[in-house]
C-alpha cells in the first residue's frame, strides 16, 4: 500500500450547525451533520460515500469542498505543485490555486444551472473565474467540453430549459470538467434521473474517469449503484463513518451491523430472490441529538452495555477493511447474495426469442 | 379496438379498456394516455413501470377520476367489479363530483401517493383523517370511527397507537408518515389500493418496512393492489404481475417472473439491460440511446421505434403494433412488430 | 395504416427553438398573455406621454387668476358653421343663494384656435416653446373642465400635476429600490453579525408609525424653499421610508439563491464574491425587484397626494393632484362644483393600472423566480 497516489486524505472532518434562535440569536444547540470522519482517496478511484438521508454525506462532500466550511479537522490534498495542502486552513490565494482541482456535480438537474446564462456561459464560467484564456480560447474550450460529455458545440448558445435532465447533467459535468480537475465530487448526480439515462450519465462518468484518471467521491443512497460504480464503499450513519471497505468486501462480508441491515433491506431485482429481511425497527436519530455512545446502538441487535457507553473508534481490521464497532471481529454477519445472472438478448426479426 | 386479454381463471377487479386521455395546453396537445388497456387480477398486486412521462400516475388518477382538470378523457372503459360474483362497472361513466364516484374513493379504491408530507393535511391530527373516511363511508358513530381508526393504526404496526392518531403530521417520521396514509387508505378496507410510487421518497430500510408492511395487509385484508414504480427492484419484490408503460401505451404485460426472466419487448429488455445488477454489476452497463420524447410530440408508429435497437424500418415507423398474445396460460402479452 | 400513422405538425413551441430565448424573454411573453395587464401597461403609457406633453396640452398657466371665470362650468363645445367652437359666458348672480352661475350665451361664439401662442414653458425641461395645442382668442377662457374658485382653469392644473405626481412616485421609488437592493444584498449574502444589525435597524424603522413619521419629517422642511428643492426633498422623503420593505424582499431572495447548487458550483470554482453577486444573485433577484418595485409605486403616489392633501407636501403656486384635491374639500366642491373632484378618478387609474401592471409582471415572473 503505497502512498504516492495518495490524492485525499480527511482526518477528524466534523461540521457542526448551531441551532440559534430567541431575540439575541443565541445558540441554543447544534447540528452535528459531520462528526468527525476519516476516509482516503487516491488517484483514479472511486469512494462511494452511502447512507440514508440526514446520515450527512451531502455536508461532508461539501466540506471536503470548504463550500462549508468544516468545524474542525483536516482535509489534505496532494496537489502536484504545492504538495499535501490541508484545504481547511488554506489562505485565499492558496485556495484559488488549489481549488481547479476539486470539482462538484449535483443532484438536481433542474436547480444546477442558472436559468439566466446560456450553456455556453455556464460551462465557460470556471475557466472565466480562473482566467484561463481570452473569451474566443474559453469558447474553443467549451466546444470541447461539451463533445466531451455528448452534447453538440451548437448548444452553447441555448438556455437550460431546452435540455432535459440527462442533458443537464452532461452540461454539469462538462462544467465541473472545465478546469481539468483531479477529483470529482458527485453529489448523488443520478439520483433525479430515470432509469435509462441513469445508465447512460454513470457510462460516462466511466468513460471520463478512464479518459483522465479521474477520482471521485460518488455520494448516493442507492446501493446497487454505489456498487456498480464504486472501487471503495463509505457506509455513513448520523454524521459517522461506521464502515469503510473494498466495494466486493463491504457488499458480501459486511462486519458493521447497520451495514447488514442496509444490504438486506435493497429490494432485489429479481422475483426469485424474495426473502424477508430482519427489519430494522426505530427511526434514524436526530443528528441535533444522538443516542449516547454508538449512535447505532438503540436499533442494533447484537448491543451490549458498551455500545451504549462508549463510541467505537473506525478501526483498520485488516486489509485496509474499516469498522466501527465494538464487536467487529466476533460477529459474522450476512452480506449480499449476487442476484441471479440473467443473460438477456436483443430479438431479431429471425429470432423473437 | 384492441384485444385486451385478462389473465386465464383470475376474475379481475378493474379491467382498463383502450384508455385515452389528452391535456390541451397553450403548448399543444400533450397525448398522456394512448389506448391504454390492462387487468388487475383480484387479490393479486399489479405492478405499472415506466419512466418519467410514460403515463403511469395518469393512469391510477383517471381509475379515481382525480386527474387534474385539464385532462380530457377520449375515449375507453374502467370496469371496477367490485364482488367476484358481482357486476362490473365503467368508472367513466360516472361524473367526477357524482354521489357514486365519491362514493367508490376512499371506500372501495383507495390511493395512496408518494409524498406523505403533502399528502396528510397539517392543520389535523393523524386519527382525525383516518377518521374523516370511515365517517364518510362507514359509520356515523364518532366512538366506533375512533376505535377502528386505531385498529387500523395498530394494523399497519405503529408503536403506541393511541398516541400516534392524536398527533400532527409534522411530529411523525417520513416512514410513519407513510404507514398513516397506509392506514388511511385501508381504514375502509378498500377492493383495490393504488399505490403511486409510496416507497420512492424513503430511506432503503423504511422502504424494505413498508414494502412489508404492505405484503402483510394484502394478504390479511386481500385487496388488489395497483403498484405504480420506476423501482425494478421493488417491482420484484412485491408485484406478482407487471405492466411496463412507454409513452402512454402499455407495451408488455406479464407475471413478474416473466418480465425478469423472459421479457419480449426490446425496451423492457433495454430497461433491466440497464440497472446495475446486484452482486455482479461491473462495466458498462448498456443504455437505451436517446431520451423520452417531448410530451407535445407524436412519434408515428410504434412509440419506442426512435430508441428500439432492433426497429424494422418501414414497419415500426409507421404502424402502432397490435397487441400479441405470448403466452396464454400465462397472461403474458407484447405489443411489437416483432412479435406479429 | 392506422389513425397514428400520420405525424402531426409539432407546436409552435418546438417550430421556433424555445432554447435559444433567454429567460426575460419567456417572461415577456407570459406577460403578454394577461390582458388587463397589458391593458394596465398602454394606460400608463398614454398617462406618462400626456405627462411629458403636459405643458403643450394644457391651455393656460396653472395658476392664472380670472375672477370672471370663478367656478366656471365645464365648457361648452358645438359646431357652427363647420367650426368647432365655444361660447362666452355670461356671469351672473343668484342673489338667493349668494354664488356665480354661467350661462352660456350661444350668440356669441367662440371659435377654437388649434396650436395657438400661449404661455412659456420649456419642453423637457429643455426647450423653450410657448405653442399649446387649443385656445381661444385673448380675453376669454375656454375651461374644458371647468375652473376653481379663483378661475384656475381645472384641466391645465391636471396636466400639470401630473407632471408632479407622477414623476415623484416614481423617482422615489427608484431610489429606495437602489437603496433597498444594496442593503438588501449585503444583508443576505454576509449574513452573521451584519445581517443582524440591518435587520434590527430596518425592523426599528418600520416600527415608527408611517403617517406621522412623514408628517414630522415635511413639516421639518424649510417653508421658504424653491419649488424643485422642496420638490427633490419630498421624494427623498418617500424614498427613505420605503426602502426596508424592499430590502427585506431582496434579503430573502438573496439568502435562497445563497444556497444554490449553481453558486456552490462558482464558489468551487474560486469566484469571488462580487462575482457571485453580480453574476448569479442579482440578475435572479432582478425579476423580483421590478415586482416589488412596479407595486410600491402606487404607494408612492399615494403619500405623495396625502403629504399634498395634508398641506405639507406640495405647497402652492406649485401643482400636484394632491393639492388639487385640497381645494377640493368642500361642501360647495362636491355638491355644486364636482369637476373638482376629477383628480379622484384619474388617481384611481393611474394607481389601477400600476396594480395591473405589477400583477402581470409578477405573474410573468413567478413561475421561473
Amino acid at each position: 500500500m503505497t502512498t504516492d497516489d495518495m490524492l485525499l486524505e480527511v482526518k477528524g472532518l466534523k461540521k457542526h450547525f448551531p441551532i440559534r434562535s430567541g431575540l439575541l440569536r443565541r445558540v441554543t444547540g447544534t447540528v452535528k451533520a459531520v462528526d468527525g470522519i476519516n476516509f482516503h482517496i487516491r488517484q483514479g478511484e472511486t469512494l462511494g460515500l452511502v447512507g440514508e438521508s440526514g446520515c450527512g454525506k451531502s455536508t461532508a462532500g461539501r466540506a471536503v469542498l470548504r463550500l462549508h466550511e468544516p468545524t474542525a479537522g483536516e482535509v489534505i490534498f496532494h496537489d502536484a505543485e504545492l504538495g499535501a495542502v490541508d484545504v481547511t486552513t488554506a489562505d485565499r490565494e492558496k485556495m484559488l490555486r488549489l481549488r481547479p482541482n476539486m470539482q462538484i456535480i449535483f443532484q438536481d438537474p433542474f436547480t444546477s444551472l442558472n436559468p439566466r446564462l446560456t450553456v455556453g456561459q455556464i460551462v465557460g464560467e470556471p475557466l472565466e473565474i480562473q482566467k484561463r484564456g481570452t473569451p474566443a480560447q474559453i469558447k474553443e474550450r467549451v466546444a470541447e467540453l461539451l463533445q466531451e460529455v455528448g452534447l453538440r458545440p451548437e448548444n452553447m448558445s441555448r438556455y437550460p430549459h431546452a435540455f432535459s435532465g440527462g442533458q443537464r447533467q452532461r452540461i454539469g459535468i462538462a462544467r465541473a470538467l472545465a478546469l481539468n480537475p483531479k477529483l470529482i465530487i458527485c453529489d448523488e448526480p443520478v439520483s433525479a434521473l430515470d432509469v435509462s439515462i441513469q445508465a447512460q450519465v454513470l457510462n460516462l462518468l466511466q468513460e471520463l474517469q478512464q479518459r483522465y484518471g479521474l477520482s471521485y467521491l460518488f455520494i448516493g443512497h442507492d446501493l446497487s449503484v454505489i456498487e456498480h460504480i464504486s472501487d471503495r464503499v463509505a457506509v455513513m450513519y448520523v454524521g459517522y463513518i461506521v464502515e469503510m471497505a473494498r466495494t466486493d468486501k463491504l457488499y458480501f462480508s459486511p462486519k458493521h451491523p447497520y451495514t447488514e441491515a442496509l444490504l438486506g433491506a435493497i429490494p432485489k431485482a429479481d422475483p426469485r430472490m424474495r426473502h424477508r429481511p430482519i427489519p430494522l425497527t426505530g427511526d434514524v436519530p436526530s443528528p441535533a441529538n444522538p443516542p449516547s455512545g454508538c449512535y447505532f446502538h438503540p436499533r442494533c441487535r447484537y448491543a451490549k452495555d458498551i455500545c451504549a457507553a462508549e463510541r467505537p473508534p473506525l478501526v483498520d481490521i485488516g486489509d485496509e477493511h474499516y469498522v466501527a464497532c465494538h464487536f467487529a471481529q466476533e460477529l459474522s454477519l450476512t452480506g449480499v447474495k449476487p442476484l441471479n445472472d440473467i443473460p438477456l438478448q436483443m430479438p431479431t426479426r429471425k429470432n423473437p426469442a | 379496438m384492441t384485444n385486451s386479454h385478462t389473465a386465464t381463471s383470475h376474475d379481475d377487479v378493474v379491467r382498463v379498456e383502450d384508455l385515452k386521455v389528452s391535456f390541451y395546453t397553450d403548448l399543444g396537445v400533450v397525448r398522456a394516455l394512448n389506448g391504454v388497456s390492462f387487468n388487475i387480477p383480484r387479490g393479486k398486486v399489479l405492478g405499472i413501470v415506466g419512466e418519467s412521462g410514460c403515463g403511469k400516475s395518469i393512469t391510477g388518477l383517471s381509475i379515481m377520476q382525480l386527474v387534474h382538470s385539464a385532462g380530457r378523457n377520449e375515449g375507453g372503459r374502467i370496469l371496477f367489479r367490485e364482488f367476484a360474483d358481482g357486476d362490473a362497472v365503467n368508472i367513466l361513466e360516472y361524473e367526477r363530483n357524482s354521489a357514486e364516484m365519491r362514493g367508490i374513493r376512499g371506500n372501495n379504491i383507495s390511493m395512496i401517493f408518494q409524498e406523505p408530507m403533502s399528502s396528510l393535511n397539517p392543520c389535523y391530527t393523524v386519527g382525525n383523517q383516518i377518521e374523516e373516511a370511515i365517517l364518510l363511508h362507514q359509520t356515523q358513530d364518532a366512538t366506533e370511527a375512533s376505535k377502528r381508526a386505531i385498529d387500523i393504526l395498530t394494523k399497519v404496526g405503529m408503536p403506541n397507537p393511541a398516541r400516534i392518531a392524536s398527533s400532527y403530521p409534522h411530529e411523525l417520521s417520513g416512514g410513519m408518515r407513510q404507514r398513516a396514509m397506509i392506514a388511511m387508505a385501508l381504514s375502509c378496507t378498500p377492493t383495490l389500493l393504488i399505490a403511486d410510487e409510496p416507497t420512492t421518497a424513503l430511506d432503503v430500510t423504511t422502504e424494505a418496512n413498508i414494502l412489508e408492511l404492505m405484503r402483510k395487509m394484502q394478504e390479511e385484508i386481500g385487496t388488489s393492489i395497483m403498484f405504480i414504480t420506476h423501482n425494478m427492484g421493488v417491482v420484484a419484490q412485491i408485484c406478482d404481475e407487471v405492466a411496463v408503460m412507454y409513452l402512454g401505451r402499455i407495451v408488455e404485460r406479464a407475471s413478474v417472473d416473466d418480465i425478469f426472466y423472459e421479457p419480449k419487448h426490446p425496451y423492457t429488455i433495454s430497461l433491466l439491460q440497464s440497472i446495475p445488477r446486484l452482486g455482479r454489476s461491473r462495466g458498462r452497463l448498456a443504455s437505451i440511446e436517446g431520451s423520452v420524447p417531448d410530451p407535445y410530440s407524436r412519434v408515428s408508429g410504434c412509440p419506442f421505434h426512435p430508441r428500439c435497437p432492433v426497429a424494422i424500418q418501414g414497419v415500426c415507423d409507421s404502424e402502432v403494433p397490435e397487441e400479441t398474445v405470448v403466452d396464454a396460460a400465462k397472461g403474458h402479452t407484447v405489443r411489437c412488430h416483432l412479435y406479429t | 395504416m392506422s389513425a397514428d400513422a400520420t405525424n402531426l405538425p409539432t407546436t409552435k413551441a418546438a417550430v421556433e427553438d424555445v432554447g435559444q430565448i433567454p429567460q426575460w424573454q419567456l417572461m415577456v411573453r407570459r406577460f403578454r398573455r394577461s390582458r388587463l395587464s397589458v391593458i394596465g401597461l398602454y394606460v400608463l403609457i398614454v398617462l406618462y406621454v400626456i405627462m411629458i406633453f403636459s405643458d403643450f396640452l394644457a391651455p393656460y398657466d396653472h395658476n392664472k387668476l380670472d375672477s370672471n371665470y370663478a367656478w366656471a362650468p365645464p365648457a361648452k363645445i358645438a359646431i357652427v358653421d363647420g367650426q368647432l367652437v365655444t361660447f362666452k359666458l355670461k356671469q351672473t348672480l343668484d342673489e338667493v343663494r349668494f354664488e356665480w352661475f354661467y350661462t352660456a350665451d350661444e350668440t356669441q361664439p367662440l371659435p377654437i384656435q388649434f396650436f395657438v401662442k400661449g404661455y412659456e414653458y420649456r419642453f423637457l425641461g429643455l426647450i423653450p416653446m410657448d405653442i399649446h395645442l387649443f385656445g381661444v382668442e385673448e380675453g376669454y377662457q375656454i375651461n374644458l373642465i371647468g375652473a376653481d374658485k379663483d378661475g384656475k382653469d381645472v384641466l391645465s392644473r391636471l396636466l400639470k400635476g401630473s407632471q408632479v405626481s407622477l414623476t415623484l412616485g416614481f423617482i422615489g421609488v427608484l431610489i429606495s429600490v437602489i437603496i433597498g437592493s444594496v442593503i438588501g444584498t449585503a444583508s443576505g449574502y454576509f449574513g452573521g453579525a451584519i445581517d443582524n444589525l440591518i435587520q434590527r435597524l430596518i425592523e426599528l424603522l418600520r416600527s415608527f408609525p408611517d403617517v406621522p413619521l412623514f408628517l414630522a419629517l415635511a413639516a421639518a422642511l424649510p417653508p421658504g424653499v424653491k419649488v424643485e428643492v422642496r420638490f427633490f426633498l419630498i421624494t427623498l422623503i418617500i424614498a427613505l421610508i420605503q426602502w426596508t420593505g424592499l430590502a427585506r424582499e431582496v434579503r430573502g431572495k438573496v439568502l435562497s439563491y445563497r444556497n444554490n447548487d449553481y453558486t456552490a458550483a462558482a464558489v468551487a470554482a474560486g469566484a469571488s464574491h462580487w462575482h457571485i453577486i453580480t453574476r448569479h444573485l442579482i440578475p435572479n433577484a432582478m425579476s423580483h425587484i421590478v415586482v416589488v418595485g412596479t407595486l410600491a409605486i402606487p404607494g408612492a403616489i399615494g403619500s405623495e397626494t396625502a403629504l399634498s392633501f395634508l398641506g405639507l407636501g406640495i405647497l402652492p403656486p406649485a401643482v400636484s393632484w394632491g393639492v388639487m384635491l385640497r381645494d377640493a374639500q368642500t361642501v360647495e366642491a362636491i355638491t355644486s362644483y364636482p369637476w373638482m373632484l376629477l383628480p379622484v378618478g384619474v388617481l384611481i387609474v393611474t394607481v389601477f393600472s400600476f396594480y395591473l401592471l405589477g400583477d402581470g409582471i409578477r405573474d410573468a415572473v413567478d413561475p421561473y423566480a
